[in-house]
This record gives C-alpha cells, sequence and structure tokens, in this order.
C-alpha cells in the first residue's frame, strides 16, 4: 500500500544535495558497462571513455556547484537520515576531491595507453575512489565514516597494483593493502570503544556523550586517540606512519601516486579536520600528540628527501613534509589556523598535481622518471620546464607562487596563537629552507646542466597528449592566480570553519563564543 | 558459576585484537597477515555487538556497524588475495621478506 509518511521520510533525507555522488555513480556504471561489454577497445574508443568519464566529473562539479547556489547553506544541513552534514566545508572539500579526480583523468590517459592495454577500468576506479572522498568528507557517523574510508581505500589499493603485469607495482599495492588493512583494523577498534563510550554512531550524540570527560585524564580516551591518530596518520601519510607512502608513490603507476598525494590526503584531512572539531572538541591532548607528528613529518620528510635519486620517491617524502606543515594548523585549533590549513589544502592540490603532471609527461617521453635525466630539459621542452619549475617553485613557497601565501597563512596563524607555538613555527621555517636544496636541485639540472642521454634522445617530432598539457596548464596558472587572488578563498575557508564550530555540542561552543 | 558480563567481552577482544596485531607484525607469510587483519576485524566485530548490548539496546547501530565491516573485510580479503596471486605468478612466494623490490 503507498503511504503518504514514506513521502514525507523521502523528503527529510534532503537527498537533493547529493546530486553530484549520484551523477558521479551513474557515470561510473555507465563507463563500467562500456568497459565490460566491450573488452576489445580500440585507441579511439579508450579516448572516448576518457573523455566521458572527464565528462561526468566535470557534470558533477557543476551539479555541485548549482546545488551550492540553489540552496545556500546557511546552517549546517543533515541528509540520509542525519548519517552526511551539508555544510560549506564539506562542499569545498567535495571540489577539491572532484578537481582532482578530473585533473588525474586528464593526466593519466597518455600514460596508460603507452604502458598498458585495459585502460578505461582506471576510470572507473578513479572516479569510484572519488566517490568515497566525497562521502568521507561529508559524513556524519561512524558507519558512514567507514563505509566511505573503505570505498577510497579499497579502490586505492587495486589503482596501486594497477599494472599488475609489473612486479613493482602489485608489490606496492600488496604492502599498501597490507599496512592499510591494519590501520583500518586499529581505526575500528578505536572507533568500537567510541561507540563503547558514548553508545551513539552518530556525531553529534557522541559529541554531548563525550562532554562528561572533558578535563579527565580517563585511561581509555587515551588509547582511543592514540588509536585514531595512528589510523589517521597512516591515510595523512604523517611520520612515523609514512612508511607505505615512498614505497607506494614509487611502486604505483605515477597518475596513482599522483591521486594518492592529492585526493586520498584531502579526504584523509577532511574527516580528521571534522572528526577533531566535532566528536573530540574540548580534548586538549590531541595537540600534543599532532605536534609529535608534525615535527617528525616535517624533519624526516625533508631530510629523507634530501638523498632520493627518483622524481615519483622525491615527490613522496615531500608530501610526508607537507602533511607535517599541514598538521601544524590542527596542532593550534583556532578557527584561523583551520582556514589557513584549508587554504593551504586548495593550493597544494594545484602545485602538486602540476608537479606528478609534469613527471608524467616527461616519463611518458623518456620512460625514466630518475632525477638525473631531467638534465638539460630546458633544451628540447622549454613550456614543460616552466610548468615544472613553478610548481616546484610553489612546493618550496617562493613568494608570487600560491605556496608562500599558504605557507605564510599557517605560519602566520600559528606563530600568533601563543608563544609556545614559535618552536612550532621555527622548526617549519628552518625545513621549509631545506625543502628548497632538493626542489631547486631539479630546477638547476633542468635549466643550467647539459641534456642527459635521455633527453637527448627526446624526438622534436614526439607528440603531446592536449589533455595532459591542458591539465598541466591549468596547475600552473592555478598555482600563479591563487596567490594573487587569495581573499575570495580565504574568505571561504573561514565560513567553513564557522559552520564546522556550529556543529559542536552546545556546551562546548558556549567557551569558545566566550574566548573571542 | 560466574556472570558473564562487559568486561569478559572487552578482555577476550583485547586478546584476539592483540593476537592478530602480533601476527600482522611478526608474521612474513602473506596469507597469514591477511588472515591475522580479518582476527582484528573480528575482535571489532565482538566489541560492538557486546557495546550494543551492554550499553545501549535501544538502536541496533552496533551490530548494524559489525555486519558493514564483516561485508567490507570480506571485499578487502578478495582484493588482497587477487592481487597476491598476480604476485605469485611472477614470484613463486608468498614470502613477505622476498617481495624486496621497494624497500620496505
Amino acid at each position: 500500500m503507498f503511504d503518504l509518511s514514506s513521502l514525507t521520510v523521502m523528503s527529510q533525507q534532503n537527498l537533493f544535495y547529493l546530486l553530484p555522488e549520484g551523477i558521479l555513480t551513474l557515470g561510473l556504471l555507465v563507463v563500467l558497462c562500456l568497459t565490460i561489454f566491450n573488452p576489445k577497445k580500440t585507441s579511439e574508443e579508450n579516448y572516448a571513455l576518457m573523455q566521458v568519464s572527464l565528462i561526468t566529473v566535470l557534470l558533477a562539479l557543476s551539479a555541485l556547484a548549482w546545488t551550492f547556489l540553489r540552496v545556500p547553506v546557511i546552517t549546517p544541513q543533515k541528509a540520509a537520515y542525519s548519517s552526511i552534514t551539508i555544510d560549506m566545508f564539506g562542499y569545498l572539500m567535495r571540489m577539491l576531491i572532484l578537481l582532482g579526480a578530473g585533473v588525474t583523468i586528464a593526466i593519466s590517459h597518455r600514460f596508460l595507453e603507452k604502458n598498458t592495454r585495459i585502460v578505461s577500468d582506471f576510470y572507473v576506479l578513479i572516479m569510484g575512489a572519488s566517490l568515497g572522498g566525497m562521502l568521507l568528507a561529508s559524513s556524519n557517523d561512524l558507519i558512514m565514516v567507514f563505509v566511505a574510508l573503505e570505498t577510497l581505500s579499497i579502490t586505492s589499493y587495486i589503482l596501486a597494483g594497477y599494472f599488475r603485469r609489473t612486479i613493482k607495482s602489485a608489490e606496492a599495492s600488496l604492502k599498501y593493502l597490507i599496512y592499510g588493512g591494519m590501520g583500518t583494523a586499529v581505526f575500528l577498534f578505536g572507533l568500537s570503544l567510541v561507540y563503547g563510550l558514548a553508545g551513539s554512531t552518530n556525531f553529534q550524540d557522541i559529541g554531548i556523550a563525550l562532554v562528561h570527560y572533558h578535563g579527565v585524564v580517563h585511561p581509555t580516551l587515551i588509547v582511543i586517540m592514540l588509536m585514531i591518530v595512528a589510523a589517521l596518520g597512516f591515510k595523512l601519510s604523517a611520520a612515523p606512519f609514512h612508511m607505505w607512502a615512498p614505497d607506494v608513490y614509487e611502486g604505483a603507476p605515477t597518475p596513482v601516486s599522483a591521486f594518492l598525494s592529492v585526493v586520498s590526503k584531502t579526504a584523509a584531512f577532511a574527516i580528521t579536520i571534522r572528526m577533531l572539531l566535532i566528536l573530540f572538541s574540548g580534548f586538549a591532548e590531541w595537540a600534543v600528540i599532532w605536534g609529535i607528528l608534525a615535527v617528525l613529518s616535517m624533519i624526516i620528510g625533508n631530510f629523507v628527501a634530501l638523498k632520493q635519486h627518483n622524481a615519483k620517491r622525491l615527490l613522496a617524502y615531500s608530501t610526508v613534509a607537507h602533511a607535517g606543515y599541514m598538521l601544524l594548523g590542527l596542532v593550534v585549533g583556532t578557527s584561523v589556523s583551520v582556514s589557513s590549513l584549508l587554504f593551504y589544502l586548495v593550493t597544494y592540490l594545484f602545485m602538486n598535481l602540476g608537479a606528478f603532471a609534469a613527471v608524467i609527461a616527461f616519463s611518458t617521453l623518456t620512460q625514466t622518471d630518475e632525477i638525473t635525466a631531467f638534465s638539460g630539459l630546458v633544451q628540447k621542452r622549454p613550456w614543460l620546464t616552466f610548468g615544472f619549475s613553478i610548481c616546484l617553485l610553489s612546493l618550496t613557497g617562493i613568494p608570487i607562487t600560491a605556496g608562500f601565501f599558504a605557507k605564510f597563512f599557517l605560519f602566520q596563524s600559528v606563530a600568533l596563537a601563543g608563544p609556545v607555538y614559535i618552536w612550532l613555527v621555527i622548526i617549519a621555517l628552518l625545513n621549509s629552507t631545506i625543502s628548497m636544496a632538493y626542489y631547486l636541485n631539479i630546477i638547476r639540472l633542468m635549466v643550467v646542466k647539459e641534456p642527459s642521454a635521455e633527453v637527448e634522445a627526446i624526438s622534436d617530432s614526439a607528440p603531446t597528449s592536449s589533455a595532459l598539457s591542458t591539465a598541466l596548464s591549468f596547475c600552473v596558472f592555478a598555482t600563479l592566480l591563487l596567490g594573487i587572488f587569495a581573499s575570495p578563498f580565504y574568505q571561504f575557508t573561514t565560513l567553513s570553519v564557522q559552520q564546522l564550530a556550529q556543529q559542536r555540542p552546545m556546551v562546548i561552543s558556549q567557551a569558545i563564543f566566550q574566548k573571542k | 558459576m560466574f556472570n558473564i558480563g562487559l568486561y569478559h567481552y572487552i578482555a577476550l577482544t583485547t586478546i584476539l585484537f592483540s593476537i592478530g596485531l602480533y601476527g600482522v607484525l611478526s608474521s612474513r607469510n602473506a596469507i597469514r597477515l591477511l588472515m591475522c587483519i580479518e582476527l582484528m576485524l573480528n575482535a571489532v566485530n565482538i566489541n560492538l555487538v557486546a557495546f550494543n548490548n551492554y550499553v545501549n539496546m535501544n538502536d541496533l547501530s552496533g551490530q548494524i556497524f559489525s555486519i558493514f565491516i564483516l561485508t567490507v573485510s570480506a571485499a578487502e580479503a578478495s582484493v588482497g588475495l587477487a592481487i597476491l596471486i598476480a604476485l605469485y605468478r611472477r614470484r613463486s612466494t608468498a614470502d613477505m621478506e622476498r617481495f624486496n623490490l621497494l624497500k620496505w
């Protein structure tokens, strides 16, 4: 029998807000069906499937913008039986994840065509992983967190082993799976203890239930914190849980490394920030643990990166170091520092994807990613050298580029938070100076040195993929322009953090207003 | 004799979880590693069901959570075994120490 009350339930679920995820799922299924029913594809068909996937991601992006403009989120909304929160923070993170997925699809096509016969499955997996990431970024329930996190993780394991005939790729995938599975199990044990303490899986209910424990050093809570930090630190590739990152980034196909270093990390930061600011707001112990992780990540990431001779491995350690800088924003935990951290995430997306796109372009031309092979690239491919240099300069934090402004805002907000944090800023500044050595070394090799044998061998007629060069130019332009037009983005991130603060359990949010 | 309460369940799951963690950290065989991860996940499942029974009987979210974990861990194990088979075809071994092209 048709029941009217079920209709009201439907409208209460606010499924309208999940339109981008719906479009992404549909597109994913279309590409999957086209892949399954036509296994032997010509090069043109593969190109068409790449275009379909790219259009799906762009449609999802425009749906995201449309839902955002159509119903402005003045206060955070709940959807799907309050297992999803719709707020500005969620919109920002979902936008970043979709942008990262789109750029990854664009930069991967030529690389895949050159290295494997099976091309189109890759786009299905990328879209599936981004779907998981988008749901993770807006989840409001422990079960949702787990399912979304595993959607992202399991597709990432498969992606890392995408070249299954290459031993390195399969090995990277197996290592990633075992580390990842262990991380998930530890995370889940922590979550089950949270459930035991609070008796609910909903973030708001847990937040209210945990208010009793504020200011009390409760042994169970310490165990929970350590377990959750270990698992999230693994996802963020923060030292000392970064061991998988260099191996996986080196072994996995380069577009996958780009995807993991950007999209996976953005989603992980989204859930970390959400859990910390809503679930565990009011627990000061976090700051100490994250502080240790931040300092270790910066030092280990930068010092080990100095010795690398493989460009992918170097970028892997550089992402560890960048995770360290970004964690500083969490250590302080003021609204200014968290919004600076969000701004850093935006710029990091473009500069890191740009750097990986340049490495992919280079390795498609020369079949190598050794750093010494980059020598003298400027004589053969001046624009590629220019783009790669801009991204590297931005990763270093040289003025004019967005990376400088991101570092400046972040370090300033940390320094202003109090005299205790000055030491963290000093360590971070020293570390960015060290990072200059290995980033600028690549630029020096490309510009000053005589061409290497690999660069000499590049023929002038070697084709450049239009999708790849468009994506690279997009990243470079964004890296250049974000710094100059920082203020609208900064306003957006500030608003996102304000909306996050609104979702805290009431007792705490009052205390914070009194502080101001 | 004695009543079985929540603490007994927590003790059981903690022991189970620790055995799993020890197994992951110490064993070299990839199949055994996957089994140890399953052991850790099962500890979590018992935990959730026990908490659901003793802490909050009003809704079944803990039990539903454990069903989700069962499903997803099956997916994870199947992906793991598939990758292992792909690797075994190349190297004829499941020994993690022999997968050393990438330095751990």
